[in-house]
């Protein structure tokens, strides 16, 4: 589980800093997440990040995010470890410079913990077209990771990662933007938990260390449409169509609804998304194959997500200091998957954003 | 430069075939606010989808979350 959190957090964060829009101003982010679920999770994640406008269209980034677990789920509790608690920390540097119509970026993030070393490292481009009715971008991202086992000095196991994402976002009218977009991602090298053992139950019983192909390709595609409504609100929606070569297919849905009236802006989203599981998994095996896993992430599910989210303009502030609080529940529900029938919980975050 | 007048020839062919008329930046009141960014809260972002990827088998696609269309 934690080999997965590392690599495609450390990712999602590489691509997000470089894909954030160039502000005018300079920026300083605090924000805490806090995620439980009856599973017997609890995830704190404390969130810093500042951004300076350092020169003319050159923008320096730096932030750090935690994550601080707490665990007893059925994951931990089936390796005879009754809970885990664990501390990841991530340090991220990025640069971005803008020249004309053209905004070239790289960053780089250093994320370890216990267990697990990964380095990131990315660059990007983004192209403005056609009067700014158009934006074309593309980045490269190559992930080096080395995996541990807590307690094994003598255990390393490495995995590398190579992602390529590009974007194409259009203006279709004065009130409506859509954007196509898509990645392929290569992971070659270790892919298992090392913690994680497959019970095989033919016969005489044994368990086995979970076993994963060393290769996984991975595509992804999504349309997104937002469009402007009403006096000051916006509708937007997105779909994600998720193939890989280990036989999983998934779709992703979601819709927001945000509503600005005055200093605040609330927005409401939900989320479903569905998964087939992996050409390999098996509720039970009955004989000892190629590859055995016990991963639920690896299995056939469904899932809903959401819940409000409320910005406010502080007063006195002139508008540059804002305040956030948001709510989502999620529910999960396995439907083949031995050890768990279903996962109930919440992710509640407040942060304050401020410009200057 | 030749490669740029060839991409946007191209997106205008295709807009063209979508039925999208170009924008005037006089006509971008409504796209230029953050409501109407994709990804307007990257931070968000970074911590919902660190979340979901970590216990969902899909994961990627996203791209962008600025784009930069509508801004002035």
């Amino acid at each position: 589980m934690r080999v997965q959190l590392i690599r495609s957090g450390a990712i999602t964060v590489v691509l997000i800093a470089a894909a954030a829009p160039a502000r005018a101003d300079d920026q300083f982010v605090a924000k805490t997440q806090l995620y439980v679920d009856n599973d017997h999770t609890t995830v704190v994640s404390p969130l810093l990040r500042i951004s300076k406008d350092a020169w003319t269209g050159g923008t320096l980034g730096a932030s750090f995010v935690a994550d601080i677990v707490s665990s007893a789920s059925v994951d931990v509790v089936t390796n005879a470890t009754k809970r885990m608690t664990d501390f990841r920390r991530e340090g991220t540097a990025s640069l971005s410079q803008k020249i004309s119509d053209t905004t070239l970026s790289a960053s780089y993030i250093y994320s370890q913990e216990n267990d697990y070393q990964s380095h990131n490292a990315h660059v990007g481009l983004a192209q403005d077209l056609l009067q700014k009715n158009t934006n074309l971008s593309i980045g490269y991202t190559l992930s080096v990771n080395t995996v541990g086992r807590s307690g094994d000095p003598n255990f390393a196991r490495s995995l590398m990662v190579h992602d390529v994402e590009a974007a194409w976002t259009q203006n279709l009218g004065p009130k409506t933007i859509a954007q196509l977009s898509g990645s392929f991602q290569y992971d070659s090298g270790y892919q298992a938990s090392p913690y994680r053992f497959v019970r095989i139950e033919g016969g005489e019983d044994f368990k086995v260390p979970e076993t994963d192909p060393n290769e996984r390709m991975r595509v992804a595609a999504v349309a997104a449409i937002n469009r402007h409504v009403g006096k000051d609100s916006a509708l937007q929606a997105d779909y994600r169509f998720y193939i890989d070569d280990w036989g999983i297919v998934a779709h992703t849905v979601q819709a927001r609804l945000l509503v600005n009236f005055g200093a605040a802006t609330f927005r409401l989203r939900g989320r479903f998304y569905y998964q087939g599981d992996a050409s390999f998994f098996q509720p039970h095996y009955l004989q000892l194959q190629s590859y055995v896993t016990s991963d639920r992430e690896l299995s056939n599910f469904w899932a809903v997500l959401g819940g409000p989210k409320l910005d406010v303009k502080l007063p006195y502030s002139g508008g540059s200091a804002v305040l956030e609080a948001k709510v989502d529940v999620f529910y999960y529900e396995y439907l083949d998957f031995a050890w768990l029938a279903d996962r109930l919980g919440a992710n509640l975050s407040v942060g304050l954003t401020m410009n200057y | 430069m030749r490669a740029r007048i060839g991409i946007a020839l191209l997106l205008c062919t295709v807009c063209t075939a979508v039925g999208c008329a170009p924008v005037k930046p006089y006509q971008r009141e409504f796209l230029a606010k953050p409501i109407m960014q994709f990804g307007s809260d990257p931070d968000e972002d970074t911590l919902d989808l660190h979340m979901l990827e970590a216990r969902e088998g899909a994961e990627g696609g996203y791209g962008s979350a600025g784009g930069g269309c509508g801004c002035n």
